[in-house]
């Protein structure tokens, strides 16, 4: 029997186990209300993680980084969000290629200089601009060249093969997990994968059993989501306890850690749980 | 980490699930299907206690009386008081209330104490609905609106609205359960606020993003049930999702997770 599993069964959440997700949306929204003020977001941030047994949470904009909005503002408020909340929310900014590309690298420079080590890409809900892109081409280089995790509600199947050959050291994260990604997820080191979707019944099993725990991580879409639309698929996979770990927090703990991103209070709890990896 | 408080275990929810779809079928992306081979380790992989279960065929096919039939067999067969069927119906061809009569009595006399009304085939045009409803409101048999397409992702148009809208209220006794109504990003922006005015009209838990918990908050935990959609999705994003809320007490989240099913199905007359 799980260990993991009979927790979060029992309504405890995850004692001793790093859970970081991957994949949520804060500021505004075009379709739903959200939180409404930054100190609104702050205290039920904390509270939906809390309530969940969720460590931190990957923070990517809200509204403003759809077509037709300044992706600037969902930047500023993440950046406002990020200072009162530095040791549970880890900031990936948003962007829009059909900007200038002067503007996009000007925000990329801003936001670096911030501190901010992850990039949140949405081109598919932005005019379908194309993966590859001249101003997507220039952001995956500034990731290679200043260490960055690239983050994409999804590529086109072509576009994700030919970018993660051209640019090898970056680390790209499909927002999406779905099963063609399997071949990539399998081949290519550097192509990884947020599981949270809404699909049939059995596909992350599928894909957990296709292409292994190590190219998985957990995420919600919360703040709109409840959380644990992520974490049921996870915990209740047929898996090992360190193959739960690895999705709900370790894999994804190691990419920020490479990038300088893990927040240096998950830092203990990161090394304390690899070394449960191998139980 | 541990959660601040501690939840409800998931056992003692007593989960049943208003939504699930028996049978097999060949739908790209869908390669795994809940049958009387696997219904019951699937409940009790996600410790469901009970399902509401629908034919597949029934959903998307005619004559609706086969797969309503084989469903019957199929339960037979599986003989577990854990499932309990769903036919699918629409409005007989003939006008007037004696068809829908024979057609309601057939049902209840074959024990089948819940119905699943095909919304994208036949709409919600209250004088097509009319005698059927009227019928089934007479016997109180809870009423899944069924907006989904074969893949079970739908949308309501505004008509669709208007029409839910006029059914309940012609119908006030009627209790009708707004039933794959998500598509992806979000609902009708005027579904949630026909929820809040029309008490007989109900959600379940499948519309993810924040509108069922917005209907448990504004308009009360009783007008909710839990779903799970399978095979058409995965059980796995919605078995927590009760049991983790915020803001419900433990017997909100009961009567979310299965109580208010059960005591619609209680009320059939």
């Amino acid at each position: 029997m799980s260990g993991i599993l009979e927790s979060w069964k029992n309504g405890l959440g995850f004692p001793d186990t790093l859970v970081i997700d991957g994949h949520i949306h804060i500021g505004g929204w075009p379709h739903a209300a959200t939180f409404q003020d930054l100190d609104e977001s702050e205290r039920e941030s904390v509270a939906f993680l809390d309530a969940n047994g969720v460590d931190a949470f990957v923070s990517v904009g809200g509204g403003q980084l759809h077509a037709g909005r300044d992706y600037h503002l969902g930047n500023d408020f993440l950046l406002a969000l990020w200072r009162r909340l530095p040791q549970r929310m880890i900031p990936f900014l948003s962007l829009n290629p059909n900007d200038s590309r002067d503007n996009v690298l000007a925000e990329l420079d801003r936001m670096f200089d911030a501190g901010v080590r992850g990039i949140k890409l949405i081109n598919a809900y932005q005019q379908r601009y194309p993966g590859d892109g001249p101003n997507l081409m220039a952001v995956y280089a500034y990731a290679a060249e200043h260490n960055m995790l690239v983050f994409n509600h999804q590529w086109e199947e072509e576009v994700v093969w030919k970018i993660s050959a051209e640019f090898p050291g970056v680390t790209f994260i499909f927002a999406h997990y779905g099963a063609w990604q399997d071949a990539i997820l399998k081949e290519r080191p550097n192509v990884h994968a947020n599981i949270w979707g809404v699909s049939s019944l059995g596909w992350l099993d599928r894909g957990f059993a296709n292409v292994g725990a190590h190219k998985f991580m957990y995420g919600s879409d919360g703040f709109l989501n409840p959380l644990s639309v992520g974490i049921g698929p996870v915990v209740y996979a047929p898996l090992a306890d360190h193959e739960r770990r690895l999705i709900l927090g370790l894999n994804l703990a190691r990419l920020l850690e490479e990038v300088g991103a893990l927040p240096p209070s998950l830092r203990e709890k990161y090394d304390r749980a690899r070394g449960h990896a191998g139980d | 980490m541990r959660t601040a408080e501690p939840m409800p275990g998931i056992r003692e929810l007593r989960l049943f699930d208003s939504c699930l779809t028996l049978g097999r079928g060949v739908l790209k992306g869908c390669p795994e299907w809940v049958t009387a081979d696997n219904v019951l380790a699937l409940m009790d992989r996600y410790d469901v206690a009970e399902a509401l279960v629908h034919d597949v065929h029934a959903r998307v096919t005619y004559p609706r009386e086969d797969g309503n039939r084989r469903l019957l067999d199929v339960l037979t067969e599986i003989g577990s008081d854990r499932l309990h069927p769903c036919w699918v119906i629409e409005p007989p061809k003939h006008p007037g209330r004696a068809a829908a009569e024979a057609l309601v009595t057939e049902m209840l006399d074959a024990g089948v104490r819940a119905a699943r009304l095909p919304m994208k085939i036949i709409p919600p045009l209250p004088w097509l609905w009319d005698d059927l409803c009227a019928v089934l409101e007479a016997h109180r048999v809870p009423c899944f609106l069924d907006f989904g397409k074969e893949t079970t992702w739908g949308d309501m148009t505004t008509a669709d609205v208007d029409g839910v809208r006029d059914v309940a209220l012609a119908h006030p006794d009627l209790p009708l359960v707004l039933s794959f109504v998500f598509g992806g990003l979000g609902v009708h922006p005027a579904v949630v606020p026909l929820i809040k005015r029309v008490p007989n009209v109900h959600i379940d838990v499948q519309g993810i993003l924040e509108f069922w918990r917005e209907v448990a908050r504004d308009a009360g935990p009783e007008r909710v049930l839990f779903s799970t959609g399978a095979p058409f999705s995965d059980p796995g994003l919605y078995v927590s999702n009760v049991q983790y809320a915020r803001h419900l007490d433990e017997d909100a989240k009961r009567l979310i997770c299965g109580d208010n099913l059960r005591r619609l199905m209680e009320g059939v007359r």
